[in-house]
């Protein structure tokens, strides 16, 4: 009798300190502050163009490009690979669908530098490791990779090299957006992550 | 004192949790709950302000510069204080920054540091905090 | 230990002993509270023994404040964990078939498989029935089909479609408790059957 009024009264009060509580469905960072803030601001949490170029051309599936822009840019240009995520869409649905893989790397793009930012920011603080950014975003690949230009007499081996990975993999880039649209569509469906539905329950 | 005696473990339980539950609350050093709720701002890009916005606000506007010679080229106004971005999470200048009773606002000469220590902050609960951006950098020098 | 286990990478053997030892706190729980008896659980609806509504209510209270606390605190990913999805006909026509099976034999699937495992033979029965209704399921599904599917609503919480949040909801569930339970007293009272529950 005893031990039922005290069990009773025990989750009475809890109920009524968790009446209290703003709880929600979404989620928090788990990552202390300081440890987020150096990490993202470390080089190796960003990736450069020509490295993008490179894991390009080896068609490197350990990889994976995120389009952060919106649904009516990426139909009109896309990166060979990426799966187009709306930024708005990505912080207000939980990205775990997308993120959950940890053997693969993947990696922000938008416009700029800004949304890949809070989007890494974003990632890494709710725990999501495997996240890093396009440094520059489009208009830096554009400029480096498209519009690259070979001038002067001799080069090094080594520059060489870097102007044939560019080469490549801004074909591989310009084959893939000069694909109607209809083709376009259905190659990159293909590519899609379908949303992994966690199975469960009793039954 | 009999009540007490009587129900030491619900006590014990119900105060256990609740510290915890407080702890979790109030804690200055951690990152709030609900972390859509603290991103919001960047959706819609409404943290993001241009020249004139700020030139109109009233009120005591806190500029800082962050990075060091690699980030911040131009020479900077006496009034803005230029920090190093990875100093601006140390407690005396999380201080300035809770303290200032305006808008903070953060420059850089690349916008993915802004971008970056703007979403840190927020996520703390920090409220009235801004992005200038390169293009807008005219109120620095 | 799929939501804790999105923090700390456990391997597979891991989870699948956890889940064993779980099992395992489940069937001693059911059999120390005495639901290995067909009578102790058909008692709750003829009203003179309330054994069954403590125990699952509580034990599904408990789980609500526990899971609510722990994602406060940033323990637990609420996302990560199953939520029925609500199909109407099939939830009312399965409920009923399922009551009158209950009654009937005086077990639920999960109280039976406890009593087949101390060996009641009516158990065995029971589960075998069970068996039999799962195989005409499956063999009777195109024609049922229909009826199966209809009015999918999705994964429905209470709370989301009160407009409440969690919490209250959390409260509001254990005020109902407790007067469901002082209710159910009453009604052991006044439904005594002292030829049965003087045997369990």
């Amino acid at each position: 009798m005893e031990t039922r009024i005290k069990f009773s009264l025990l989750l009475i009060l809890l109920g009524i300190l968790l009446a209290f509580l703003p709880l929600s469905a979404n989620r928090s960072f788990t990552v202390k502050p300081l440890r987020l803030l150096s990490d993202v601001l470390n080089k190796e949490a960003s990736f450069s163009v020509d490295q993008i170029a490179e894991f390009m051309v080896r068609e490197d599936s350990t990889i994976q490009l995120i389009d952060l822009r919106s649904s009516e840019e990426s139909k009109r240009i896309t990166m060979p690979g990426a799966i187009n995520i709306p930024y708005p869409e990505f912080i207000q649905k939980d990205p775990e669908i997308y993120l959950n893989k940890k053997a693969i790397k993947n990696i922000f793009f938008s416009n700029g530098d800004i949304e890949s930012s809070y989007a890494l920011v974003y990632a890494r603080g709710l725990g999501y490791k495997n996240t890093y950014l396009l440094e520059g975003g489009v208009s830096e690949w554009s400029k480096t990779i498209i519009e690259t230009r070979f001038s002067g007499d001799r080069i090094t081996a080594r520059e060489n090299a870097l102007f044939e990975t560019r080469k490549r993999a801004g074909e591989m880039f310009t084959e893939l957006n000069s694909l109607p649209d209809s083709l376009k569509t259905r190659f990159l469906e293909s590519k899609r992550f379908s949303a992994k539905k966690l199975d469960g329950g009793c039954e | 004192m009999k009540f007490i005696k009587q129900y030491w473990l619900v006590i014990l339980i119900f105060s256990t949790v609740t510290l915890f539950v407080l702890l979790r609350t109030f804690n200055q050093n951690n990152f709030r709950y609900d972390a859509v709720k603290w991103a919001e701002p960047s959706v819609h890009g409404s943290n993001i302000l241009t020249e004139d916005q700020i030139e109109s606000i009233e009120g005591e506007k806190l500029i800082i510069a962050l990075g060091g010679e690699d980030t911040v080229s131009k020479p900077v106004q006496d009034d803005v204080l230029k920090l190093d971005p990875e100093s601006v999470l140390e407690k005396g200048n999380l201080d300035i920054l809770r303290r200032n009773k305006g808008p903070v606002i953060l420059y850089s000469d690349k916008s993915s540091i802004s971008a970056k220590v703007w979403m840190v902050l927020s996520e703390m609960g920090l409220k009235n905090i801004y992005i200038i951006l390169p293009q807008e950098n005219h109120l620095i020098q | 230990m799929g939501p804790i286990s999105s923090y700390i990478a456990f391997p597979d053997w891991l989870n699948i002993l956890s889940a064993f030892l779980i099992g395992t706190g489940f069937g001693f729980a059911l059999e120390q509270a005495g639901f290995s008896s067909s009578r102790k659980l058909a008692g709750m609806f003829y009203g003179y023994d309330a054994t069954v509504i403590k125990v699952f209510f509580t034990a599904a209270i408990v789980a609500l404040l526990g899971s609510q606390i722990m994602s406060y605190l940033g323990l637990l990913n609420l996302n990560q964990v199953y939520v029925n999805e609500f199909y109407v006909t099939a939830a009312i026509v399965g409920g009923v078939i399922m009551g009158a099976g209950f009654i009937m034999g005086g077990f639920c699937p999960g109280t039976g498989l406890c009593a087949m495992s101390i060996g009641k033979i009516d158990a065995i029965v029971f589960i075998a029935g069970g068996l039999v209704g799962a195989f005409l399921f499956a063999e009777t599904y195109p024609y049922i089909q229909n009826m199966a599917n209809a009015n999918f609503k999705g994964p429905v919480k209470i709370n989301e479609t009160l407009g409440l949040s969690p919490g209250l909801f959390t409260l509001l569930m254990i005020v109902a408790a407790a007067v469901m339970f002082w209710i159910a007293e009453l009604a052991e009272k006044k439904f005594a059957r002292p030829e049965i529950t003087k045997e369990i």
